[in-house]
């Protein structure tokens, strides 16, 4: 568990739920990518819930960059749920509403 | 511990030898006891056989019984350690008692004197009196008594009483045989003395032996182990312990050798760790140095422009960077970016994306399709990206007659515009997608129209992101508020130096956590 982030994953068929909360910084989000890797195989949609994450930093997003590219690589689909507004500018502005999908 | 384990050792034996001679004392003195009480008794018993009696008043006549008896009685006192065979009658209530025909043994002591027939004497003491009663009520066949007041008292001795019955069962009288005990006391002492002396050296033998024993098998070791143990404490972690007992002691040792061993290693380990991290510190600082080296510090670079920026990289080695540079007479570009993460795989990526940048922005056969260099760029960047790193940048080239700004923003913070004589606004910005995260992207390009005396203020999330000891952000919000009060006279690098001192003052008490990269531009071409 690392300090300042917690994630709770949830499969139901060949979809995954990812619950995080906190920061997805530079120092927790080298861990959310050491959960998510070992979790992906066979996944064919992948659902951040971001209700609880107040900020991402570009380490954060460089985790979720990859995880798109995964998800595409085996045809599957990435969306994230409840990206509060500070959150979602920051992601906009890196021109990642363009790659991905954040459901309101 | 040596000391008190031969002392308690010792006071151990001591103890030991005392009870032990007391107590064979005891027992040697009940047997011996015993062994005269037999023998008097059966002297009494002989001396009884040559009695007649169911006649017993003959013999206290002067008569040729009585001369046999005293004949026969002779001789057993004389070769007996009998000194004293007589015959009583107790009365009155055995409180008095009558002499019959007695007789002493020529050796015996001369306050004994043979008792004329008749001589009538009080009972000498109680223990007496019971005996005779005990023997005429036939409750007892014979009886002791005992005179005999310890050690080093002369003239012990023992009674033995039977009493003497005619056939009809009456007893007529008691035969008395008093039995010396003068030599019981000399075996007594002697019997102690030899005891205790053997005990005493067997018990030495014991406990030098067990002595011997106890400084192999234990107190040797111990102080080899304490020593030992010692010795590698004061920092010999060569230090053996050898301890061959084949007992818990040598396990300690072996347990201690193992430990050591363990420790050795350890901190063989942790030098080298140590030395790994230092070269690896080193290496990095060498890192950020290279980085820092790639930064342009020439800031005259053209007298159109006032220019000025400042990289300050967090702890780690990062991946902020900041470039300005001239591809012909009129063309200054700039260039602000931030790379993911940290390190050296950031600032690896960094490189590549400066130097990349540079290539072909200066390949360019018009420097104003900066959109090209920037599609080309990021292309190179996403070929071999296993990392999956990324850097977020906003890339512009100025035309230093014309003043026309065309920028392509890869996902970076928008920079800040202050027109001549307003305020900081965000500059109007296209959403781009950054550099090195998808291949083939197409970058939109934007332009604008400087005018002289117009201010860009280019900033990475180090500054906006700055937190102070409480983890409260800087914020955009702070930070153009901060730029809208300062002199808008202020040169570039006094714009940076009072953001600089801002900042500093917000994250008092508060590790800097990212790169701070700022880059001010004052456009002062067009007149």
């Amino acid at each position: 568990m690392a300090e300042g982030l917690q994630i709770k994953k949830e499969t139901v068929g060949e979809s995954l739920t990812v619950y995080l909360s906190g920061d997805l910084n530079v120092k927790t989000s080298p861990y959310l990518e050491e959960e998510l890797i070992k979790s992906l195989e066979g996944v064919k949609e992948l659902i951040f819930d971001f209700a609880d994450v107040e900020y991402i930093s570009s380490a954060g997003l460089r985790v979720l960059l990859a995880m798109e590219k995964t998800m595409r690589r085996q045809s599957g689909k990435m969306k994230l749920l409840h990206v509060n507004p500070a959150v979602k500018e920051i992601i906009k502005l890196a021109g990642f509403l363009q790659v991905m999908h954040i459901e309101d | 511990m040596r000391r008190k384990i031969l002392t308690g050792g010792m006071l151990f034996t001591l103890i030991l030898a005392i009870i032990l001679s007391y107590n064979s004392y005891q027992r040697f003195t009940a047997i011996i006891m015993q062994a005269h009480e037999e023998d008097a008794l059966r002297t009494a018993k002989i001396a009884l056989t040559f009695l007649d009696a169911d006649n017993f008043f003959i013999c206290n006549q002067n008569t040729l019984a009585r001369q046999k008896i005293l004949y026969e009685w002779q001789k057993i006192v004389d070769t007996q350690d009998a000194t004293f065979i007589y015959v009583i009658e107790p009365y009155n209530d055995y409180n008095n008692i009558r002499f019959g025909v007695n007789v002493k043994s020529t050796a015996s002591n001369p306050d004994y004197v043979v008792r004329p027939i008749g001589y009538a004497m009080a009972t000498s003491n109680d223990e007496y009196k019971k005996a005779y009663k005990n023997l005429y009520d036939g409750s007892k066949e014979y009886a002791f008594v005992m005179r005999d007041n310890g050690i080093s008292l002369v003239g012990d001795h023992i009674t033995a009483m039977v009493p003497i019955k005619n056939s009809k069962g009456v007893v007529e009288g008691i035969l008395c045989v008093q039995w010396q005990l003068d030599e019981l006391d000399e075996e007594k002492i002697l019997f102690l003395k030899h005891r205790t002396r053997t005990l005493l050296i067997y018990l030495a033998v014991i406990l030098l032996i067990g002595g011997k024993y106890l400084n192999a098998k234990l107190l040797n070791p111990l102080t080899a182990l304490t020593q030992g143990v010692k010795e590698i404490s004061d920092g010999n972690l060569n230090k053996k312990l050898e301890i061959k007992t084949g007992d818990e002691l040598q396990t300690l040792a072996e347990n201690f050798n193992t430990m050591t061993d363990e420790l050795k290693r350890q901190m063989a380990n942790l030098t080298k760790v140590t030395a790994e991290r230092e070269r690896i510190a080193t290496e990095l600082d060498v890192a950020t140095r290279i980085q820092m080296s790639m930064l342009p510090k020439n800031f005259s670079v053209d007298k159109r422009v006032d220019l000025f920026a400042t990289m300050t990289p967090a702890k780690e080695v990062g991946g902020d960077l900041y470039d300005f540079y001239k591809t012909d007479d009129n063309h200054l570009f700039v260039t602000i970016a931030d790379v993911s993460g940290k390190g050296v795989p950031a600032a690896l990526f960094m490189v590549a994306a400066i130097t990349n940048l540079r290539n072909y922005t200066s390949a360019l056969k018009n420097p104003d399709e900066l959109k090209l260099a920037i599609e080309n760029t990021n292309d190179r960047l996403c070929a071999n990206n296993d990392g999956g790193l990324f850097v977020t940048a906003f890339s512009g080239v100025l035309d230093l007659t014309t003043g026309i700004f065309r920028y392509v923003n890869a996902g970076h913070n928008p920079p800040l515009i202050r027109r001549r004589g307003q305020n900081f606004e965000e500059l109007p910005m296209e959403l781009n997608f950054v550099l090195g995260g998808w291949e083939d992207w197409q970058y939109v390009q934007q332009e604008i129209q400087l005018q002289t005396g117009d201010t860009i203020f280019f900033y990475t999330d180090g500054v906006t992101e700055a937190v102070d000891s409480t983890g409260k952000l800087y914020s955009l919000e702070r930070l153009q508020k901060f730029l809208n009060e300062l002199d808008k006279n202020l040169s570039a690098e006094e714009i940076l130096s009072e953001v600089r001192k801002s900042l500093e003052n917000f994250s008092v008490n508060a590790e800097q956590s990212d790169d701070i990269t700022m880059l001010a531009i004052k456009f002062e071409g067009r007149h």
